[in-house]
């Protein structure tokens, strides 16, 4: 018996599109499932198909108007859109812009970026959907907008702007133009000489990909080094730049709320993983915070103050803990994009971290991970055999690269109800097989000498 | 030429072995079952032979079934009833203890009968056997049965070229005497 999940309602980032950014030449369009899985070789592309959205996050994140796209930050760091733009042999074949889509209850916002003549980064078009009638959200068309166009064009577009010119008093010159909020493109009306257009409220699809996008919540593969204290945040549901900066002070918050719930299930999670037992946030002052976890993986009679600093601790705790505390904090429909949550794992816990990726899905969370741990696919592969994860919860797409021109390939594949994924081509388990295979042909070579 | 994917029965005395330092039965065993994951064949089990496979399997074996499982590659059948390749047994001069060694390894045949008649397996004790049967059973002497530690076999170069059923490797193939 398959169990599939079919026709459930689409919640949060369901698509996005990457063309001309990086070894992503080609378009790529990649379906996002309650669970998503990127794996494939080293520099494939994996981290590149992601890396537009997350351009878009920090552009949207920075407190100043950064331009169209913010290059530097703290989710990807690059100088110039030409770092990021797909290269081919020959400098003529170097991409002059990259596209980036994103889709949401099947309405796509795709932005194109580039430079124009002068060499300034600029938003070259927006395409969205317009919602008629946005109590149903039934009707919908598609509109382009790219800045700089005609104020009759745009009435073309928005037909509601005739109401405005029509309402308008005689003596006050309108017109219409294109409004750039950051990386964002909409109709704006221009009065008279005022020098800034003003934008028009319109339902437009893109005004949810900006709060997905907002709220999408990274975590990088370099988690930083354990430190002695953290500094304190006020915990709300976003969390601007990468998330492990946040880990301390969302389980003081926690501790501080008392949401015992979320507390019990950190650590519950952490001692599934064979980390810890125990981890307390302990308040230093208004600004730090450090964390204290169990000295020892299991609990022992009389050690409830067991506790060591978690600077004093093997990797294992200082790196996974903000994998476990993003999976709790993140909620219904929001992105968690996790960079191989799998280092500094023993390989019991990459197979038990399965467990905990399940119950973030179960709670609607949509998380894609990126992870070379065929431990963790194989543990996944076996909780849809088991019928514990829903076949179309979940989806692996393995990325490769053109050896000849470089270019990435996505193949993508669903679980049937037993757990296989066919013609996928996941090499992990082959090359576990081959390195298995070379020792016992070894060894039985030493054996008869 | 587009190459044809076959479905075959492969022993649990391949999967034992595999998992072994045996030389050089090991090592071509794991070579027969590392050439059925790179290219299109599918293995053939029942719930019989899964159960063989789990009492001899080593850590290889239980990896490339797995692998194999996630490929997609591994056919489940049901077998054919047995009563032909008893009858045949019943029928033949074969001794007691001969007898009791080929009802052990029914399953492969039955197996077979039920997918594209083609066994691998590292017995040539049973194959002997079961050739003696083929003398007076057409549907014994049909299956295609390789061993893959045999290297005058080819074994590996018979599932790179498709694991067609060739004559001379069935059970009821019956060699021409030399002309003098």
């Amino acid at each position: 018996m398959t169990r599939a999940r079919r026709n459930r309602p689409g919640l949060g980032i369901e698509r996005i599109v990457v063309e001309g950014y990086k070894s992503l030449r080609t378009r790529q369009e990649i379906e996002i499932r309650p669970l998503t899985v990127l794996a494939g070789v080293n520099s494939s592309g994996k981290s590149s198909a992601m890396q537009p959205l997350l351009l878009l996050k920090q552009t949207l994140e920075t407190p100043y108007d950064p331009g169209p796209l913010q290059l530097s930050g703290p989710n990807v760091d690059v100088t110039e859109i030409e770092q990021v733009l797909a290269r081919g042999p020959k400098r003529a074949s170097t991409a002059q812009e990259f596209k980036f889509g994103v889709t949401i209850r099947d309405h796509s916002t795709e932005w194109t970026f580039g430079k124009d003549p002068s060499g300034d980064l600029r938003v070259r078009s927006m395409e969205t959907a317009v919602i008629d009638r946005p109590k149903t959200g039934r009707k919908f068309r598609t509109v382009s907008l790219r800045e700089g166009m005609t104020s009759s064009r745009l009435q073309d577009l928005f037909p509601e702007l005739n109401q405005i010119l029509k309402a308008r008093p005689k003596k006050i010159n309108l017109s219409f133009t294109v409004v750039r909020r950051r990386c964002f493109l909409l109709p704006g009306i221009r009065v008279d000489d005022m020098p800034v257009p003003i934008p028009i409220h319109t339902e437009l699809a893109s005004d949810q990909t900006q709060r997905e996008l907002a709220r999408a919540i990274h975590l990088p593969a370099l988690r930083g080094n354990p430190r002695r204290t953290y500094r304190t945040v006020a915990v709300e549901n976003e969390f601007p730049g990468t998330f492990d900066t946040y880990t301390a002070g969302v389980i003081a918050a926690w501790r501080s709320r008392e949401e015992t719930e979320q507390l019990e299930r950190l650590r519950l999670d952490l001692q599934e993983l064979r980390l810890t037992w125990k981890v307390e946030a302990r308040k230093i002052n208004d600004a730090e915070v450090e964390l204290l976890v169990g000295r020892l993986p299991q609990p022992q009679r009389g050690g409830a103050w067991d506790l060591v600093n978690i600077a004093d601790v093997g990797f294992g705790v200082s790196q996974t803990l903000p994998v476990v505390v993003t999976l709790l904090v993140a909620g219904p429909g929001q992105l968690v994009y996790l960079e191989q949550p799998e280092i500094h794992l023993h390989p019991r816990a990459q197979v038990a971290f399965a467990n905990l990726l399940k119950r973030a899905v179960d709670r609607g969370v949509r998380v894609v991970v990126e992870t070379h741990s065929s431990l963790l696919i194989r543990a996944l592969q076996t909780l849809v055999a088991r019928q514990e994860l829903y076949t179309d919860d979940l989806i692996l797409h393995w990325f490769s690269r053109d050896p000849r021109t470089g270019d990435t390939k996505i193949d993508t594949a669903e679980l049937d109800h037993t757990g296989a994924f066919g013609d996928w081509p996941e090499d992990f388990v082959e090359v576990q097989l081959e390195t298995e295979a070379r020792y016992l042909d070894a060894a039985a070579e030493a054996a008869r000498r | 030429m587009r190459k044809m994917s076959r479905r075959i029965v492969v022993d649990a005395s391949v999967a034992r072995s595999a998992g072994s330092t045996e030389h050089p039965a090991s090592v071509a065993s794991r070579q027969f079952l590392q050439e059925m994951l790179a290219i299109c064949h599918r293995v053939v089990m029942t719930d019989e032979i899964e159960q063989e496979w789990k009492r001899h399997r080593s850590g290889f074996a239980t990896s490339w079934l797995a692998t194999m499982r996630s490929k997609g590659k591994v056919v489940t059948v049901a077998p054919v009833d047995q009563e032909v390749l008893l009858a045949a047994v019943h029928a033949s001069e074969l001794e007691p203890r001969q007898r009791t060694d080929v009802e052990k390894d029914c399953l492969l045949v039955t197996a077979a009968w039920a997918a594209d008649n083609l066994v691998a397996s590292n017995d040539d004790k049973v194959r002997r056997l079961l050739r003696q049967l083929a003398a007076n059973s057409p549907e014994v002497g049909r299956v295609v049965w390789v061993n893959p530690t045999a290297s005058e076999e080819t074994p590996v170069e018979w599932l790179r070229g498709g694991a067609r059923t060739e004559q001379k490797r069935t059970l009821g193939y019956v060699p021409r005497p030399r002309n003098r």
